[in-house]
């Protein structure tokens, strides 16, 4: 028997540039026995062959490469299957991790035997110029910020009525990232639980599975990775056709998993209604904050004369994607104007002003 | 070789009260070499029964009983593949012909060997004492009612130039009734051409296949149809559940039924562009003249709670359907109301006002 306690997963695609730094943070966890396993995507530079090199000597860490690119879902999947640890935890190629995080999961997670530990909230730098190694920066240029709506202030158990668990989901209480989390492997294994195969919005659905399902739950709070930020409002000329195919896509794709995540837990057999308020969650979501802003700005001629946008609908729909992209498309010509500030929280300044509140708050 | 000019197949369901003398009716048509196939389509009630009963002794009538339920297109079909005569026409259980009509039309077709007879006229009841035998209605009480758009003076081939007939066909040259038309039965059967599986719209679906392969297509004017109007309206006000899904259940399966007739077209196979443009006329009229007044009569609430509904959208959209089903609410919902002021063509007001506008006699275009 294997005597690593967490396995963290790390996909990493075209990531030369960070993602040693993120890995020095996990070696530097005061839980010394965890393995890292980190997945190239694929990656189109010598990603690969540079962290091969780097880590030759650290048999905590091994690099594997994905047989395709296919994106983080498909990369952390595979690295579950090599996984040995007692849980599994995940990290992203750019982010960074605090020192004693791992240690103190564990611990709740031993404490409790859960099947999940989740963490409220993250760190988010804090800086005019952003280090390549964010593990750099003095914690008082690390801004705390809570993710969860009404987060607890102390560790708990959560309730084992799944009603009362969706109902907290679909205020928010607990978000979808999927690090920040440990899953016992176990559990993850009997459970059948893994990555829907989406380019975006696959640790929401995941995370959400391992909610339905987890006898043990528990969570605490805690702000313990690091999560970069670009420092700019660099997507706005992104807001192209592409990008509203890309979000339709994925859409369309929450539509098919959310059901069946559901189908596999008894209690919505009886509560059916829960499938459809998920699903007005995650397409207002999708509507107003990501596609919404696009597609006002694109117009509907341009968007349903994109050939990219009419091939997503003819994969999904067949001979009805004329009258369901009509319909979707009546639907959207009568959103009100939505404000595009996705990028808001990639900017310097927001997060400056946030923490500068924050400091105040706690000098008081 | 069976000496039987015209065969009548008329499907039938839940027509126990008035299929016999409507069977009566038929049968003193001054065309005698005539046949009546009787297809019961699986009626709970005794129509089956009554009709073998009433039948017994004339070999003229044929009846027959479908072993599940499944619309009036899959009855037809069953009466077209036992029917022996050389033309075939389609009568619903309700409604009737004037005597001479078979007598006329057939001649008509005869004069050109047709493979389609297409009659541009039909007349609709305007009584307030509805008879069970339409034929002994007084010409005061039927209207014309004119349901093409282009209307010839004598029988007249039309052209073979598949263009113009599609062109027309968008225009409204051609009503898509099948009870105001005789067909040649091995025309039918050598193009193979059925009534598909849907429950409303396949009589048009059916109508564009003939148009599409025959060779002889005959139109000519007149008036021997005879439908049976309802003197007050049975609908307005009581759309179900499962009206609603039945009109979604078309409107998701007539692109798939519309595309699978072009497809058999040589000309569509040049000329694709039309696909979309009949497809898009099809699905879009569906939906405007039944899907959307259904839902509207219905309202969200209860349309939201049908199994029925659900099961349409669930068939078709499988696990994500219920993303669409809201799409289909939400994007239905700022739609109008269906101008009940504009009036049911099935009721007696609906007509008084017309007979009122173009005054008694007039021929009605609709």
């Amino acid at each position: 028997m294997s005597n690593i306690k967490v396995s963290v997963i790390m996909p990493m695609y075209n990531a030369k540039k960070l993602v040693s730094y993120s890995i020095n943070s996990l070696l530097a966890q005061t839980l010394k026995e965890i393995e890292i396993i980190v997945v190239d995507d694929k990656s189109t530079d010598d990603t690969y062959a540079y962290c091969k090199e780097l880590y030759r000597d650290e048999p905590r860490v091994r690099i594997v490469l994905a047989e395709k690119n296919g994106g983080p879902g498909e990369a952390r999947t595979l690295g579950i299957s090599l996984a040995v640890g007692e849980y599994i935890t995940f990290l992203d190629s750019d982010d960074g991790i605090m020192p004693e995080a791992l240690e103190c999961m564990y611990a709740e997670a031993k404490k409790y035997n859960a099947d999940v530990v989740h963490t409220t909230g993250i760190l988010i730098p804090v800086a005019k110029s952003m280090p390549d190694d964010l593990m750099s920066l003095p914690e008082n240029r690390l801004c705390p910020t809570t993710q969860d709506k009404n987060a607890t202030t102390e560790t708990v158990v959560l309730s084992s009525d799944i009603g009362k668990r969706m109902d907290g989901w679909l205020m928010h209480m607990y978000q979808g990232n999927v690090w920040g989390k440990l899953f016992r492997r176990e559990f993850l294994v009997d459970n059948e639980i893994v990555f829907p195969k989406m380019k975006m919005m696959e640790d929401i659905i995941y995370s959400l599975k391992a909610l339905l399902t987890a006898k043990t739950y528990v969570q605490m709070p805690g702000n313990f990775i690091i999560y970069r930020i670009t420092n700019e409002s660099t997507s706005r000329g992104k807001r192209n056709t592409a990008f509203v195919a890309k979000l339709l896509r994925v859409m369309l794709q929450t539509n098919i998993e959310i059901p069946k995540c559901f189908n596999s837990v008894d209690y919505f057999e009886d509560h059916p209604e829960y499938i459809t308020k998920t699903m007005k969650v995650l397409t207002a979501v999708g509507e107003t904050m990501y596609v919404g802003p696009a597609y006002q700005k694109l117009g509907r001629e341009t968007v349903e004369q994109d050939p990219i946008v009419r091939a997503v609908w003819e994969d999904f729909f067949g001979l009805q994607a004329d009258y369901v992209s009509d319909l979707w498309y009546r639907n959207m010509d009568r959103l009100p104007p939505v404000a595009d500030n996705l990028d808001m929280y990639d900017t310097y300044e927001y997060w400056e002003k946030k923490l500068e509140e924050h400091l105040a708050k706690e000098s008081e | 070789m069976s000496d039987i000019m015209v065969s009548i197949v008329i499907p039938m369901y839940k027509a126990s009260s008035f299929i016999v003398e409507c069977v009566g009716a038929l049968c003193r048509q001054t065309l005698k070499e005539t046949e009546i196939i009787l297809v019961d389509d699986c009626s709970p009630d005794d129509t089956y029964e009554k009709c073998v009963n009433a039948f017994r002794d004339d070999n003229r009538v044929t009846v027959i009983r479908q072993e599940k339920n499944g619309g009036p297109g899959k009855a037809r079909n069953t009466g077209i593949k036992r029917a022996k005569g050389k033309y075939i026409a389609f009568v619903d259980a309700d409604d009737s012909y004037v005597l001479t009509a078979l007598e006329e039309m057939a001649a008509a077709a005869e004069r050109f060997n047709a493979d389609v007879l297409h009659v541009s006229g039909a007349f609709v009841t305007f009584t307030k004492n509805m008879p069970m035998d339409l034929t002994t209605l007084p010409d005061d009480e039927l209207i014309k009612m004119q349901l093409d758009r282009e209307v010839f003076d004598s029988p007249t081939l039309i052209t073979n130039d598949m263009k113009q007939r599609l062109d027309d066909w968008l225009a409204h040259f051609y009503h898509w009734n099948v009870w105001s038309k005789l067909f040649r039965r091995e025309f039918l059967l050598e193009h193979e051409i059925f009534f598909k599986d849907l429950s409303l719209s396949e009589d048009k679906n059916f109508c564009l296949n003939c148009l599409l392969h025959a060779d002889k297509y005959v139109k000519m004017k007149g008036f021997y149809y005879i439908y049976r109007n309802e003197i007050e309206s049975l609908s307005r006000g009581k759309v179900t559940p499962a009206f609603l899904a039945k009109t979604l259940r078309t409107l998701f399966r007539i692109s798939e039924c519309m595309r699978a007739v072009l497809e058999t077209s040589d000309f569509v196979a040049d000329n694709p562009q039309y696909i979309d443009i009949v497809l898009e006329k099809c699905t879009s009229s569906l939906d405007k003249n039944y899907v959307t007044p259904a839902y509207k009569k219905l309202g969200r609430e209860a349309a939201e709670k049908s199994a029925e509904v659900d099961t349409v959208f669930r068939e078709l959209f499988g696990a994500g359907s219920a993303y669409i089903k809201k799409l289909f609410f939400d994007a239905h919902d700022p739609l109008p109301a269906p101008d009940e002021s504009a009036g049911d063509m099935n009721t007696y007001a609906f007509w008084e006002k017309m007979v009122e506008k173009y005054g008694q006699g007039a021929v009605i275009e609709i």
